[in-house]
């Protein structure tokens, strides 16, 4: 009786479960499946990753060289303070045998700057002039007592008689 | 040595492609093959064509989605059938339609026949369907996929990745607690 009762039971479940999907159901789910949204690739993480690290190698090595052409920039030192004013000075200029150029950013560059921003045959020369000017005075002299707005005293110029020959008509 | 990187990279991608053309043939196939037991999983728990077929539809969706991730595609079918059970158990839960049950083809041939009979049978159906409703889901699920497209225990148990004997015990306690509810119910 009770395993009538299972078979029955079994009938009744394998006769309700014998329905079939309507026919357009697959269509459906492909219709679906077509509206999803690109599925992720497996790998492509790591193809996007190199791509754009392989991009980011390349535009820092443009940018690196770019810069190395440029060379340096005004703005990357400061011009050595003006020698002429220290050297005028009565004491001797132990100065100028201290870098000329100070680096603010880039402390690589300090010899570059000098050849940039003071050719050395200038700094030479002017070096030897201000030696010369410490050492005998300036080449002209300046009355202390001259004035800018005095009169100029010129003295009298004296012009001799030119004497002019008779001409000799008679000569011919 | 940046174009070979490039070139690398492009043939991995071509091979990734070629890759995903191959899975969505496939898939395609396995589309085919079990879409009527997605179908069914889903209308044993909810006995609701439309409903059924909207859970057997997001099943193939979420499968779809993780498909490239299963290495092993004999575990498809098994996989699936855990996919759609979940989704049609979480849809019953849910959805009020659920008590809008469609009657099974038997109830229709029976009605053609006799009113009466057909009155009893729905009542039979019902109660068949109430006490199988209240058997532990383990239990729920074995009785559903051995009575599916007439798989015995040794489908059930692969669709299920379980030991067959396992599949018998599991069968065996549920029909013994089907036959308790049921001389509950005539009595």
């Amino acid at each position: 009786m009770r395993d009538e009762m299972i078979t029955d039971v079994d009938r009744q479940i394998q006769e309700a479960l014998a329905v079939d999907p309507s026919p357009d159901f697959q269509a459906r789910v492909r219709i679906r499946l077509s509206e999803e949204p690109q599925r992720h690739r497996p790998g492509m993480g790591w193809l996007v990753s190199g791509v754009i690290g392989l991009a980011a190698v390349a535009a820092l090595a443009m940018f690196v060289s770019s810069r190395d052409d440029v060379g340096p920039r005004a703005g990357d030192f400061v011009a050595p303070p003006t020698q002429s004013a220290a050297a005028l000075e009565p004491v001797p200029p132990p100065a100028t045998e201290q870098p000329v150029a100070r680096p603010l950013r880039r402390p690589t560059r300090v010899n570059a700057a000098e050849t940039v921003l003071v050719p050395a045959a200038e700094r030479e020369a002017f070096r030897r002039f201000l030696r010369a000017v410490t050492e005998n005075g300036l080449p002209y002299a300046v009355p202390l007592d001259a004035r800018d707005d005095a009169p100029l005293s010129v003295p009298g110029i004296t012009i001799d008689p030119i004497v002019i020959a008779p001409i000799d008509s008679t000569a011919e | 040595m940046g174009s070979a990187g490039m070139r690398l990279q492009a043939g991995r991608l071509e091979a990734a492609i070629a890759v995903d053309a191959d899975l969505e043939r496939e898939f395609e196939t396995l589309l085919v093959e079990s879409s009527r037991l997605a179908f069914r999983v889903a209308f044993a728990v909810l006995r609701h064509r439309q409903d059924a077929e909207d859970v057997a539809q997001e099943a193939f969706i979420k499968a779809h989605r993780h498909f490239h991730r299963l290495r092993d595609r004999s575990r498809f079918r098994p996989w699936l059938v855990r996919v759609t059970w979940r989704l049609a158990l979480d849809r019953q839960r849910t959805d009020r339609r659920r008590m809008v049950r469609e009657h099974s083809e038997s109830d229709s041939r029976g009605a053609a026949g006799n009113e009466q009979d057909a009155a009893v049978e729905r009542d039979r159906a019902a109660r068949v369907w109430t006490a199988i409703d209240a058997l532990p889901e383990k239990l729920r699920l074995v009785v559903v996929l051995v009575n599916i497209e007439g798989h015995d225990v040794a489908g059930a148990a692969e669709l299920l990745r379980l030991p067959a004997g396992t599949v018998k015990s599991r069968l065996f306690l549920a029909r013994q607690k089907l036959k308790e509810s049921l001389s509950c119910a005539t009595k």
